[in-house]
């Protein structure tokens, strides 16, 4: 874990070494100026069964006033620089956020879970960096954050809408490609003009069907005709009557809309983007019809103020868009009335620009301030206070007059003091003031109260690129106690080059692009091909090969799973490890076993008959994660022997299985003709012959038999004797002898009963057995026949018990490969088997031949 | 008594874009290479990727993944291109690599009769086997050779029309068509914002995933 430099406990990275401060430097490089990389944690990231390593980091920035969590993942380590982070997820601090511990009681294995808002949560696996303070560190970390929760909400309620975090959207769910667009923004960024006219009118309660005249001489003016129009109206009609009376106050509102699209510049297009009305303040934007496709993120709010401070009778209403690359906010405000009352209007002020907020993200997120262009406008109701004694003006003063005039205006002392609009700036006002005129003249105040003129109508702005062309009051319009005041600007638009745009575009895809695919993991392996020569039944090889990271960072592996089998690998292979990581520059030794054995044999002869050209063992898939396939042949030359081969082909050969080619056997393997070189195959009769000498020695040899289990030290002599049809002296007991035969029987894919073990199960007496006995091919009736004989012999001779007898070869020679579905299938099995073994009258069984082997020495 | 604003007006209707900015669409979709070994299927790739060629190019022992993205129109499209070995020892394995892929480049060379018939059997398998959505282009490659080709234009034309594919003779060697064959299947793909689509990513986990409609 790693501290900024600029928290408040700095004191503690004094400890800290230098090449992880390295690391802070590095991460702190991805962020602007204003945000501060406080701490980094080092953590796995877990998704699903995989984890990757990162660095989760907590950061502040001083404009949002908010904290966050940015996880990033590396795409090498150690960190080179800030290239080598790639941003995951950010979690912002909000109410939402939630760190949740899941403490399995290792310090170790720490994991917890961070989430916030409507994502699901993303889990983490917290690792130490040092473990015996790995604990500590993370008791610090969660301290950290509930530090940054304290200090943001001050301890009390937590409000969403006073903090932003506007400043992630930078780092959220954006990633590269955006990052790198906005590093190149001024590649492709240019400034349009347009024209944005600005105009308020306090219509001091009369419906605009009283204004009988144009007003075109307050929205008309100025050369150019404008894109923008923002109007702002206050009193549209505050009687009692018609505030409690919604309708028709919005009766009045779109009374007013219409008159003022009726007067708007000729010869262009406009309409109505967006009103809004706090009961007599609204605000009315209308743009040019083309303009309008360029327009995005429409919002409206307002802030009542007035009687109780939120009746609404005074306030202000706004609108909030973006018109191409640029933030614009209109605001029309009515404040606080009366000479006297410069605090109120101070505070409607405050109130209304510290409340206005506007949705985003589903959230009141965005400021009046967080816009690049704001037009303040309204009855701002600030008063001309002269010092006593000094002349009022007449109706008709020059611009001398109104200078002198403004020196006592309040809002510019008031803004010269700071006391409002800070940041605001108002053009040079040459024009009369707008308030107080008996209606229908140009005539200040007569009534009772004699009202000193003042400026209450104002336009002001706050931006980049604003330029004011004019700013005017309208005498002529005398409706209203008030008269009219517009202001337009030429207004520089961020706008995106389209054309540069994608240039830009095209060429950030290329690099990220070439990132991703530069920084691609590698590993390269020793030998594409694992050859294992000459591989025997029953007999393992081990081959090694070597996998190398050739890459600058670290590297996980693993055998992928295929379709067939649902394994990395066949039966007949072991492949171990199944999985590691390399680091840097490092190998390892990965082991391949092969073994052609009873649980695998019959598939490797299976796999070897379907393909057409020279067989391969299998073929691994080695999977760099994040990166490409490795495909490893594992080949090599299997050694038939006539464990697993099918009764049919050993009928077939005519000299020793050993001496053929897999090639030659795999032809004998698919030839299905009933044609046959020998009645019986030859390796039967000999262990069966063996074994029927050996009366007297076989007590219990058949005992137990289990194909899984592995076979005895004599046993590959025992093979060989049989492959090579031996003269020489069995190499093993009665006992390896009757595990061969046994293993013999049983490892073909077809039982010998096959295919008709349902139905000889199915079979109440032995002639009706020996019904389907007859169908069976010729080596395997034989085998069964002779088989059978010499069964019955032992029993006779009292070598080996009949129940058990019928046990273990039942099982063997009516497998099934649907074994098992009935419950009584063992004991069918065996019941079958003992018809065939019991002793009654021996000459019925194989019509007298006895254990002749006169028709096999063919 | 209500004291929440009122608005007015024809603001409903307001195009609402996620960010205001950069509204490009972006999809993901994975392609892969299939056709028979040494017809120029990585070269392909690297000429689109990388703006390169080897005339030696290394056969191809595994499953290549490289990462392109190019932009039609308003809609940014990242390829994961997987480039399969064509020996016919792997043949097995390539289901892993078209399941779940929104488009496939197969290829031959046009010298390479049996390369062609090869082909022909790689768009039947994925017809049959791969999903019904795929997009298929048929590549004629090393087109720079045509002069010694075996494979007419036309032979080749006719039966990517009869079979729905795209099809475009290409040179890796020139860059001919190169570009434009990746960009031809970018714009048949849908691109739709809601169109999910099985993305099997570099780590080896299928997952469905919704091609999002933010720029990554």
């Amino acid at each position: 874990m790693e501290r900024g430099s600029s928290y408040p406990n700095a004191a503690d990275t004094s400890a800290a070494a230098v090449p992880e401060e390295t690391t802070l430097s590095i991460v702190q490089q991805r962020f602007k100026a204003d945000e501060t990389v406080h701490l980094i944690f080092e953590a796995y990231q877990i998704k699903g069964r995989e984890h990757f390593e990162g660095l989760l980091t907590l950061v502040s920035s001083s404009s949002g006033g908010t904290y966050a969590i940015i996880s990033f993942s590396l795409l090498r380590t150690p960190l080179t620089g800030s290239n080598d982070l790639k941003i995951n997820k950010v979690f912002p601090i909000n109410t939402s956020f939630k760190l949740t511990t899941d403490n399995k009681g290792s310090k170790t294995e720490q994991q917890f879970e961070l989430c916030t808002d409507d994502d699901r949560p993303s889990q983490y696996c917290y690792h130490p960096i040092r473990t015996e303070l790995g604990s500590d560190e993370f008791n610090e970390f969660c301290a950290e954050i509930d530090s940054c929760k304290r200090t943001m909400w001050d301890g009390g309620s937590p409000s969403e809408a006073v903090l932003n975090f506007r400043w992630l959207d930078d780092y959220r769910e954006i990633g590269e490609v955006k990052q790198e667009l906005k590093k190149r923004e001024s590649e492709y960024i240019v400034y349009k003009d347009i024209v944005i006219y600005c105009a308020t009118w306090n219509v001091n309660n009369r419906p605009c069907w009283d204004n009988k005249n144009t007003l075109r001489p307050w929205l008309a003016c100025g050369e150019k005709a404008p894109d923008i129009y923002a109007i702002g109206l206050q009193e549209l009609e505050t009687t009692a009557k018609a505030m409690l009376n919604g309708n028709q106050m919005q009766m009045y509102a779109t009374q007013w809309v219409r008159k003022i699209l009726e007067n708007l510049h000729n010869g262009v297009e406009y309409e109505e983007l967006q009103s809004v009305r706090l009961y007599g303040i609204m605000l009315i934007i209308i743009v040019r019809k083309q303009l309008r496709q360029h327009i995005v993120r429409c919002r409206v709010n307002s802030v009542a103020r007035g009687v109780f401070k939120t009746l609404g009778n005074k306030g202000g209403v706004a609108v909030s868009f973006q018109l191409n690359e640029a933030n614009i906010c209109f605001v029309n405000s009515h404040l606080a009335a009366h000479m006297g009352n410069v605090a109120e209007r101070n505070d409607d002020y405050k109130a209304i620009d510290m409340s206005m907020r506007f949705e985003e993200n589903g959230l009141q997120l965005r400021t009046i301030n967080d816009h690049d262009h704001i037009f303040w406008l309204g009855d701002l109701n600030y008063r001309i206070q002269e010092p006593i004694g000094q002349q009022r003006p007449g109706p008709m003063s020059d611009a001398q007059t109104f200078e002198l005039m403004l020196q006592f205006d309040q809002l510019r002392m008031e803004m010269s003091y700071d006391r409002c609009f800070k940041g605001y700036t108002e053009g040079e006002i040459k024009f009369a003031p707008t308030y107080k005129y008996d209606v229908g003249t140009d005539t200040y105040d007569t009534g009772e109260k004699q009202r000193a003129p003042a400026y209450c109508d104002r336009v002001l702005w706050k931006g980049k690129r604003i330029e004011q062309l004019e700013y005017n009051g309208v005498m002529e319009i005398r409706e209203s106690d008030h008269k009219p005041v517009y202001a337009i600007f030429r207004v520089k638009i961020k706008t995106r080059d389209d054309y540069k745009y994608k240039m830009v575009l095209s060429e950030v895809l290329k690099a990220v692009d070439k990132r991703e695919n530069d920084s691609q993991p590698q590993i390269i392996t020793d030998r594409p091909i694992i050859e294992f020569g000459l591989v025997r039944f029953n007999e393992p090889v081990i081959r090694d090969f070597n996998v190398y990271n050739d890459c600058s960072q670290q590297v996980d592996f693993k055998f992928k799973v295929k379709d067939l089998p649902n394994d990395i690998c066949e039966k007949w292979l072991h492949v171990d490890p199944r999985s590691d990581s390399l680091m840097i520059d490092s190998a390892r030794s990965i082991r391949v076993r092969m073994l052609a054995d009873a649980n695998s044999v019959t598939g490797l002869l299976k796999k070897i008959c379907s393909t057409s050209d020279r067989c391969d063992f299998d073929i691994l898939i080695l999977h760099v994660r994040s990166g490409r396939d490795i495909f490893i042949t594992v080949t090599g030359e299997y050694q038939p022997s006539c464990f697993g081969l099918s009764m049919e082909t050993m009928c077939r050969t005519e000299r020793p299985i050993g001496e053929y080619t897999l090639t030659e056997i795999k032809e004998l393997m698919l030839d299905v003709t009933p044609m046959y070189r020998v009645p019986m195959p030859r390796e039967y009769f000999l262990l069966i012959d063996y074994l029927h000498k050996q009366s007297g020695q076989l007590k219990g040899i058949f005992q137990s038999y289990d194909r899984c289990q592995p076979l005895s030290s004599q046993f590959n002599a025992v093979r060989d004797w049989l492959d090579t049809w031996s003269d020489d002296k069995f190499p093993g007991t009665p006992q390896t002898a009757a595990e061969a035969l046994l293993l013999l029987l049983d490892l073909p894919e077809q039982a010998l009963l096959e295919p008709f073990v349902d139905d000889l199960l199915a079979t109440r007496s032995k002639a009706d057995a020996e019904r389907y006995i007859d169908l069976l091919s010729e080596p395997k009736r034989n085998v069964f026949k002779h088989l059978c004989l010499f069964l019955c012999e032992g029993i006779e001779r009292g070598d080996y018990d009949a129940n058990n007898i019928a046990t273990i070869f039942g099982r063997v020679l009516l497998r099934s490969s649907k074994c098992n579905v009935t419950i009584d299938y063992h004991s069918r099995c065996s019941e079958f088997m003992q018809r065939f073994i019991r002793i009654e009258n021996p000459d019925t069984v194989v019509g007298g031949n006895g254990l002749s082997s006169a028709s096999l020495q063919t | 008594m209500a004291t929440a604003p009122r608005s007015g007006g024809s603001g409903s209707g307001a195009a609402q874009r996620p960010n205001g900015t950069s509204q490009n669409k972006s999809c993901q979709f994975k392609l892969v290479l299939l056709g028979e070994s040494a017809v120029g299927k990585s070269s392909l790739v690297l000429r689109f990727v990388k703006g390169q060629f080897h005339e030696y190019q290394e056969s191809t022992i595994g499953a290549a993944f490289l990462t392109q993205t190019i932009c039609i129109e308003d809609t940014v499209v990242k390829f994961e291109i997987w480039d399969t070995a064509g020996q016919e020892r792997y043949h097995s394995l390539a289901p892993m690599y078209y399941r779940g892929a929104q488009a496939a480049i197969v290829v031959y060379d046009i010298q390479n009769q049996d390369s062609f018939q090869r082909a022909k059997t790689w768009v039947k398998e994925l017809h049959k086997q791969a999903s019904p959505n795929i997009v298929i282009a048929l590549a004629g490659n090393k087109a720079d050779l045509s002069n010694i080709r075996v494979v007419e234009f036309d032979e080749a034309k006719q039966y990517a029309e009869e079979n729905g594919l795209l099809f475009m003779e290409t040179s890796a060697k020139t860059g001919m068509n190169v570009n434009d064959i990746f960009l031809a299947i970018a714009k048949k793909l849908p691109k739709n914002d809601n169109n999910p689509g099985t993305v099997i990513k570099p780590n080896g986990n299928e997952s469905t995933q919704t091609t999002n409609n933010c720029c990554k």
